[in-house]
């Protein structure tokens, strides 16, 4: 079972980018289970609104309710994750995260936990990047250091020269730690088939 | 014709492994529940409404008013971390048959509940609780709507 965790801030775009991925690794899939993707959906509230999204586009989800995985929730996550592989049988496994969330620290759980490994995609939103950097500061920085993949979603909101800031911006989180793959992108339009499939590559 | 507020529904629904959410206290007479926490500097508000009226003009209410919403916490100076809504909409449709055709009967109106997640930073829990809650009283007390008349299709 291949794990992603697909993180970043609160209306990034996490959800509309994971129906796109999620379509895109069921076609590519030849697996023969009939789970191939499994969602695991994190909301830090009592409600799930996302979710019925997800399901109403055919996906099999899993919620985990009132609060982060990260860190209240981190003792719930692993029982949910093996309950998941030995039930389903999936090929994939998409945890997507609480906007709070520092996916290091689930990556780090789970590694310790069950010795499962998983890659990092963290979607940026580059309209409020600039907004929010300052007040949410250590959060954020949480949230790209960590990643192996990140795409910089609602490029068509932005100019291409804050698109280049933001950039540098993650460039200084990452220093030496990593070297994420970056990506513009805009959710609300496809993203190009190459994109998805090197994202795929990365999380095989 | 009215909005009907759905009798049924329990004035405070239990939720399991909620004791970090407070509930929030309301007359009898609002067919919705607030609950609400503050977490890592964020106040995270869950509701959930449900009540009988036509869905495309509850579609319509319920934008305007999440925009009025966005408007007021600006306002305050708040920041909106996200809010989510989802509406789910039971339309009621009876056929019957005793010859040969088929007689259609569409209730008079569609039984909504829908659910609200926020998650807001710099205004206080309560503060924010108390928009969403006047938000809700708004949306099911104040408005008339006039639901699509029943009858045969």
């Amino acid at each position: 079972m291949k794990i992603l965790i697909l993180g970043g801030f609160l209306g990034s775009g996490k959800t509309t980018i994971l129906l796109q991925l999620a379509q895109y690794l069921t076609e590519a899939s030849d697996t023969a289970s009939d789970s191939k993707i499994v969602i695991l959906e994190n909301e830090a509230g009592q409600k799930s609104i996302d979710n019925k999204l997800l399901e109403s586009s055919g996906l099999f989800v899993k919620t985990l309710f009132n609060g982060c995985i990260c860190c209240s929730l981190s003792g719930e996550i692993v029982p949910a994750i093996i309950k998941i592989e030995e039930t389903c049988h999936p090929e994939w496994l998409i945890i997507e995260t609480t906007g709070l969330a520092y996916p290091g620290m689930i990556q780090e759980n789970l590694k310790k936990a069950i010795w499962m490994d998983s890659v990092i995609c963290t979607v940026v939103d580059s309209f409020r990047w600039k907004r929010f950097l300052t007040p949410m500061y250590e959060l954020i920085k949480g949230q790209v250091s960590d990643a192996d993949i990140i795409f910089l979603n609602k490029k068509d909101l932005v100019e291409s020269t804050v698109l280049d800031e933001i950039k540098q911006d993650i460039a200084v989180f990452q220093k030496e730690k990593k070297q994420a793959l970056c990506f513009c992108v805009s959710a609300l339009e496809p993203i190009p088939p190459e994109i998805l499939n090197t994202v795929r590559e990365v999380i095989s | 014709m009215n909005m009907r507020k759905k009798s049924s529904i329990p004035k405070y629904q239990k939720n399991f492994n909620d004791s970090d959410f407070k509930q929030n206290s309301f007359s009898d007479s609002v067919p919705f529940q607030v609950t609400s926490k503050t977490e890592t500097s964020a106040a995270i508000i869950s509701a959930e409404c449900t009540l009988l009226a036509d869905h495309n003009q509850m579609a319509a209410l319920l934008c305007s008013h999440l925009e009025k919403l966005a408007e007021q916490l600006n306002e305050k100076g708040a920041f909106i971390g996200h809010i989510k809504a989802s509406m789910d909409v039971h339309t009621l449709n009876v056929f019957s048959l005793t010859d040969k055709t088929v007689n259609q009967v569409k209730g008079k109106s569609d039984e909504i509940t829908f659910n609200l997640a926020a998650i807001l930073f710099l205004i206080e829990e309560q503060e924010a609780v108390k928009l969403v809650t006047d938000m809700l009283k708004e949306i099911t007390n104040n408005q008339t709507i006039e639901p699509e008349t029943g009858g045969v299709i």
